[in-house]
């Protein structure tokens, strides 16, 4: 009986620490959420729904400042730099390019600066896209800043692999 | 009419045959055999899947291949060894305990630190002297890149696929720092 105490003060406690991280996420929680779900909204099956994919495309834009500067660099394919204006845009124009596109933000290191304002997430970018001979794979580096509340991206541009 | 059924004594002896004599001490060797081939497929011998052509034709898209971590344990990396290569560039991240990455490249290393490696019409130049490549067969897939002299520094190594016949601009190719080299390929 005391066992089944034991065992039970210990699952309300690890019950209770998980809801905590629930209800008050940790703010590189809340950035690796962010990255997961701009992932989701960039990424796009064939067929889908074209309103839908406008308003993905525009919650994904919603995830950067106003004055936010994208660089992308896949060497042999895209490079450009794009403003918050450009995204929801560029996105719909690749909706109509491609056939489908996959996203993914592969082994996400995040660092918080001391003050806990702005951090820094630094991952590999796979993108798939149907037809082409290989993902593309890109590193890249993310910078957020909490701007009201909010982790928002200021700044996202590749990292040299091979210099 | 003789028929066999089995009697508890049997049951006894499949049971003994599932789970052993003792089933906690079972439990317990399947623990550790999990544990020891989880470690050893993360940290000694790490499985990769080829994907792209860059390293063609020594490597095919989709094989697969094995990288060995303990590789550079005694010596450091050789010319013309295979490696899988870690994107991140941070020398601060890699550690070997540290998991290894979803995404690797995976070259031959033609620079060794401190040389000067360009290409000329294709072929390979160490130090200004034309370096034979023994894995290229220019004949069958010529090449012909021009890319002017880069000097690895003291941590460097210039690494660069097999696949000559794409263009060097679609080409991933430069200078890695060892501490991006997580191995060498075993295939």
């Amino acid at each position: 009986m005391k066992i089944f105490k034991i065992v039970l003060l210990a699952a309300l406690i690890a019950a209770a620490v998980w809801l905590w991280t629930i209800v008050f996420p940790s703010p590189e929680r809340v950035i690796r959420h962010h990255l997961a779900a701009l992932a989701g909204d960039v990424s796009f099956q064939p067929h889908e729904n074209a309103f839908f994919l406008a308003a993905r495309s525009k919650n994904a834009a919603g995830f950067f400042t106003t004055n936010c500067e994208i660089i992308i660099d896949v060497p042999g394919r895209v490079e450009r730099t794009l403003r918050r204006d450009e995204i929801a845009r560029d996105l719909v124009a690749a909706h109509s390019e491609v056939a489908a596109l996959t996203v993914q933000f592969l082994d996400v290191n995040v660092v918080l600066d001391a003050g806990k304002q702005s951090a820094v997430a630094d991952l590999t970018v796979r993108a798939r896209v149907p037809g082409w001979k290989d993902d593309a794979v890109q590193e890249m580096r993310f910078t957020f800043q909490k701007i009201g509340g909010r982790w928002l991206i200021t700044r996202a541009a590749p990292l040299r692999s091979l210099s | 009419m003789d028929t066999h059924r089995p009697g508890p004594r049997s049951s006894v002896r499949l049971r003994a045959a599932v789970f052993g004599r003792n089933w906690k001490f079972t439990l317990a060797r399947v623990a550790i055999w999990v544990v020891l081939v989880i470690g050893f497929f993360r940290f000694v011998v790490l499985p990769v899947r080829v994907s792209g052509i860059s390293m063609l034709p020594t490597c095919p898209n989709h094989s697969i291949n094995f990288i060995n971590r303990l590789a550079y344990i005694r010596h450091g990396p050789q010319r013309f060894d295979i490696v899988a290569v870690r994107l991140d560039p941070r020398p601060a991240s890699p550690g070997f305990f540290q998991a290894p990455p979803h995404v690797l490249y995976f070259k031959r290393i033609i620079g060794l630190p401190g040389e000067t490696v360009a290409f000329s019409n294709g072929r390979l130049i160490i130090n200004g002297k034309e370096t034979y490549e023994p894995y290229e067969n220019f004949a069958k897939y010529p090449c012909f890149w021009d890319d002017s002299d880069v000097t690895d520094g003291s941590n460097q190594y210039y690494v660069v696929g097999d696949n000559r016949t794409m263009p060097a601009e679609d080409h991933q190719h430069g200078r890695c720092l060892r501490s991006q080299i997580i191995g060498k390929a075993m295939l």
